[in-house]
């Protein structure tokens, strides 16, 4: 169970792959009509891959966690039809005034290793 | 001198955009889409997923500044307050005065609160004098 004790600072927890596809723009869409059309990624598509790898790889955890912070630095936006690659680390964690934060980050890069963009997450751990 | 405004991107946090969001996401936390199980929680209710909200961000981003300018962001944000189901959604952002390039961004209820806020920081998209 992934419990604020249970994560280690430094260690990767594992990666998870998304397939860039012209369904997963559809999907992205179907939910985001508003956003523009276009041959690369939608940058909000950022929160997708990256969820997609937390929900994929940092399971089970326990109920109640609460988003606190999220950081994103974008290196490029990958094209339609490219396979993504998403590892997620611990990167630190801490107690504050009772409060337990852990430190994710996420490292999405193409199949030819070229870096995409990175994440920081910020979550309020309920245990 | 006053900077580049981000056009404003609205959204309403309905039932079904939650729920088609979590498909999207992969995330099944009963909180976003089973009422009997969100009302047993201290959140009273069922919320949206955090990152909906910044989705939008990212769309008033995308289309005040262009894809290109968006491929080199460095976005960084608080979530700051729950959505609520069927709550109105607005993103937007407003450059910082003498600061070419860095946002205030936010994300804010129709009543006025703030659910996300941060910056954003597009490198050449600024102001220029």
């Amino acid at each position: 169970m992934f419990t604020f004790d249970h994560f280690e600072p430094g260690k990767c927890y594992g990666t998870s792959r998304f397939e860039l596809s012209e369904k997963a723009l559809a999907d992205w869409h179907a939910v985001f009509p508003e956003d523009m059309e276009g041959t690369h990624m939608p940058p909000g598509m950022t929160g997708v891959v990256t969820a997609q790898a937390y929900h994929d790889i940092i399971k089970p955890r326990p109920s109640g966690n609460m988003h606190g912070a999220q950081r994103y630095e974008m290196h490029r936006l990958p094209l339609l039809g490219e396979t993504l690659l998403t590892s997620v680390t611990c990167d630190s964690k801490e107690e504050r005034k009772g409060r337990r934060f852990v430190h994710l980050g996420f490292e999405t890069r193409t199949l030819d290793g070229a870096l995409a963009f990175r994440g920081l997450f910020t979550s309020i751990v309920a245990a | 001198m006053r900077g580049k405004v981000l056009l404003e991107t609205t959204k309403q946090a309905d039932y079904r955009t939650i729920a088609k969001y979590g498909e999207l996401t992969n995330d099944h936390n009963p909180i976003h889409t089973d009422r009997a199980f969100a009302m047993t929680t201290e959140m009273g209710g069922i919320i949206a997923h955090g990152t909906l909200g910044l989705s939008l961000i990212w769309i008033s981003l995308r289309k005040t500044l262009g894809d290109e300018a968006a491929a080199g962001a460095v976005l960084d944000v608080r979530f700051t307050a729950p959505v609520r189901e069927d709550d109105v959604v607005t993103a937007g952002g407003q450059e910082v005065e003498d600061m070419p390039g860095l946002f205030d961004v936010w994300a804010k209820t129709g009543s006025g609160r703030i659910v996300i806020k941060g910056t954003a920081t597009v490198p050449g998209a600024g102001t220029r004098p």
